[in-house]
């Protein structure tokens, strides 16, 4: 592991036992009242809950972090540690029909044009709308069900917008990227 | 200590649909009919078991900057749950039930409280929930969930800070802080940088952006 990737990690489990100390002021409650006139007082038992449920994510983490990947702000970096080598995922049998749906659900010039609103950040239906101009509810409906179905989009059920998966962010990428490489390849 | 608390003698019911939880991530929806049995400790009403049917959704997803993690969680109510927090509120929707009425409707009032004191039973030992102790000013609420497998499902909501618990999924939201763990994935979304881990058995469908 690099010097930058140690540092990035160090930060990381620093970030994290804060969190784990925001969530033990949640639940003792005493550092709450003080800081929004609040008091609720769980107990130590809540404390001890939260440090378990900490303690399981943080196990998670650490447990298969080798043979996983890592986002740092500049993208994905991936550990094959403990994983496949790249001869072995080649036998992998491909599932050509579910990356025909997946394709298929970027084939429409709306859906893309979803996808890239929603690289911005999060929208409400009637936001959509607005930015894509000329297209009525109901067809923007029916390409939102598209795109959640294969996993390009989820939506919030409470408030109701619609978020961009990493799968969906990384499908919209890919098909600029190869869009770029056709491009390219008819100047040549 | 949890032992100290008590049911009170007095069976409620809903007079119409309500919600007794709204915030950006968090709903719980009461449908009319649903029955509630205050809990007691020293004569202070300290929450409520529900009997009756409702709904609960928890939008369990984390946003990072490369997507987003997650999906809702959602869960019909049907099976008795507890709600710990100020009730004052809540009950102003619900009225003392007429015996004759439960019977006309098939329900036992022993029944009610059969199933209100199992759940009640379910907590002893609990360590999350046997010394919670509530204070007048108090907001917070805690939400236990009895569910098919003889597990409780825990949902802790102060201000705008959330842990749920479930079979499956953990999930913590703290302002830009939040932690989910499923099982396919471990997410963790702090101030704009995020940790992501699949498990193994799914890695093959990673894809690298930066390569």
């Amino acid at each position: 592991m690099s010097e930058d990737l140690k540092e990035e990690m160090r930060k990381l489990k620093e970030e994290m036992a804060g969190l784990k100390d925001q969530l033990k002021d949640m639940a003792a409650g005493e550092g709450v009242a003080k800081r929004r006139g609040l008091y609720i007082d769980m107990g130590n038992s809540v404390q001890d809950y939260v440090d378990d449920v900490m303690q399981g994510v943080a196990e998670g983490v650490h447990g298969e972090l080798d043979k996983s990947i890592f986002i740092g702000p500049g993208g994905f970096r991936i550990w094959r540690r403990g994983g496949p080598h790249r001869d072995e995922e080649e036998e992998v049998e491909v599932n050509f029909e579910k990356i025909a749906k997946a394709m298929s659900a970027l084939g429409e010039e709306h859906r893309l044009k979803i996808l890239r609103a929603l690289m911005s950040g999060g929208r409400y239906i009637n936001e959509l709308q607005e930015e894509l101009g000329g297209i009525t509810t109901s067809t923007l409906s029916s390409h939102l069900d598209v795109l959640e179905e294969v996993g390009f989009v989820v939506q919030e059920k409470v408030r109701g917008r619609y978020l961009v998966t990493m799968p969906g962010r990384t499908a919209y990428k890919m098909a600029r990227k190869v869009v770029r490489f056709l491009e390219a390849g008819s100047e040549e | 200590m949890w032992r100290n608390y008590e049911l009170d003698d007095k069976v409620l019911e809903l007079d119409e649909d309500m919600t007794l939880y709204r915030s950006d991530k968090v709903l719980v929806n009461l449908n009319k009919g649903t029955r509630a049995i205050v809990v007691k400790r020293k004569d202070r009403m300290e929450g409520l078991v529900f009997l009756g049917h409702g709904r609960l959704i928890v939008d369990t997803i984390v946003e990072t900057e490369n997507g987003a993690l997650g999906k809702p969680t959602e869960r019909e109510l049907s099976d008795p749950f507890l709600m710990l927090g100020p009730v004052e509120d809540t009950l102003q929707h619900f009225k003392e039930a007429n015996k004759e009425d439960l019977q006309r409707n098939g329900v036992k009032a022993e029944d009610l409280f059969d199933k209100a004191q199992n759940l009640v039973d379910k907590l002893q030992g609990r360590r999350a929930l046997c010394s919670f102790s509530c204070h007048n000013e108090q907001k917070g609420l805690v939400f236990a969930f009895a569910t098919d497998e003889d597990r409780l499902d825990v949902l802790v909501l102060n201000d705008s800070r959330i842990v749920f618990k479930s079979k499956g999924v953990s999930f913590v939201s703290i302002g830009n802080h939040s932690v989910l763990k499923n099982t396919d994935q471990v997410v963790l979304a702090t101030n704009g940088r995020s940790v992501f881990v699949r498990r193994p058995s799914h890695h093959n469908q990673v894809c690298c952006l930066c390569c």
